[in-house]
């Protein structure tokens, strides 16, 4: 049985829709997060704690929104689809 | 007992981690719907991985919402001392008046320059840019949404209190939509033609181009140089504005550094 592939550019339409999702509403609520835990004024500890977290959202999430761009990159050389 | 502020603080950031917490729920659910319609394995893998890290992610921000409801008795309070009574005490300078003022002289630029270019992070630059829109508020934007989805754009206004119908989007993610001038990233010409004729339209055009960044996905340095400069070239003679974005994480730097000379003015966010 052949398995059937994905055109590319349903493909980018995919990548593209996580590049978006990853950048705007994502990243943005993570800056707000940390102003907020700046203004919250935790003690040392709980703000280490809070931080250390977002810190590993943050880092990942710059991660995924470059993989999806790089594979957006994939398949508009992939012509024959994924 | 918290103060009133500390309370609006800790109810923000509740609000703000439970869309955090549906963030990435709503990330894993749709990637991991996605991966059912790819057969490439390279695509697969990389995108199994990143479900993954979704679910740590899901795991991580249940804990800061653990942390943070636990926090009044962790929160170390200000004690009103002897002679402070009536007195606001002075918080500290926050990093967002840090960037608003730097927003701020990007604002103050485009009152004597046409064609800036900001050079931002992924982290910060769409808070940068609803600062900008808010504080340009007066002025018609077009905004040219080279390869992110307009409806994420429009809805993350609208939750900051930017009206996004008062914005043209030029969509140019390759996902059309009946509410915006649609094009697909290759078609460069056609997206001058529609800066020069909105211009022609609209007095005192702004226009937002996010992102340069993501131009190398589709065409080549040389590509890009002419077009940035051509574009430049007519919003100095027909005397509108041009603010280009570009996020430093994803730009190579002998593009940036051939750019960088086509602008009246770069301004770093960092």
């Amino acid at each position: 049985m052949t398995i059937k592939k994905l055109s590319s550019k349903k493909a980018i339409i995919l990548f593209e829709e996580a590049v978006s999702l990853e950048d705007i509403p994502n990243m943005t609520n993570i800056a707000e997060l940390e102003e907020l835990i700046d203004k919250a004024k935790f003690d040392k500890k709980t703000e280490t704690e809070l931080k250390n977290r977002l810190k590993l959202l943050r880092t990942e999430s710059v991660e995924h929104s470059k993989a999806f761009s790089g594979l957006v990159k994939y398949a508009l050389k992939k012509e024959d689809g994924l | 007992m918290l103060s009133k502020k500390k309370m609006d603080y800790k109810k923000e950031l509740l609000k703000k981690l439970k869309f955090q917490y549906d963030f990435e729920k709503l990330a894993r659910d749709v990637y991991s719907k996605d991966i059912k319609k790819l057969t490439d394995k390279k695509v697969i893998k990389t995108i199994q991985s990143i479900i993954e890290d979704e679910k740590r992610h899901m795991i991580a921000v249940e804990e800061m919402i653990d942390i943070v409801k636990k926090t009044d008795l962790k929160v170390k309070e200000v004690k009103a001392g002897k002679g402070t009574k009536g007195k606001k005490l002075k918080i500290k300078r926050e990093s967002t008046e840090h960037i608003k003022s730097k927003i701020f002289s990007v604002v103050k630029e485009l009152e004597k320059r046409d064609c800036i270019l900001i050079s931002d992070t992924v982290g910060n630059y769409f808070k940068d840019i609803i600062d900008l829109l808010t504080l340009e508020k007066s002025h018609r934007f077009l905004y040219v949404s080279y390869n992110k989805v307009p409806k994420y754009t429009k809805a993350t206004l609208k939750e900051h209190g930017v009206d996004p119908n008062k914005i043209i989007f030029v969509n140019c993610s390759g996902i059309p939509n009946n509410e915006d001038i649609n094009l697909k990233p290759e078609e460069l010409v056609k997206l001058s033609i529609v800066i020069t004729e909105t211009a022609k339209r609209i007095k005192n055009l702004f226009v937002l181009f996010d992102s340069l960044s993501s131009m190398p996905t589709y065409h080549t340095p040389q590509v890009i140089t002419r077009f940035v400069s051509s574009v430049n070239d007519h919003a100095r003679e027909k005397g509108y504005k041009i603010i280009w974005i570009v996020i430093n994480e994803s730009i190579p730097t002998t593009l940036y550094n051939q750019l960088c000379p086509l602008f009246d003015k770069v301004i770093s966010l960092k």
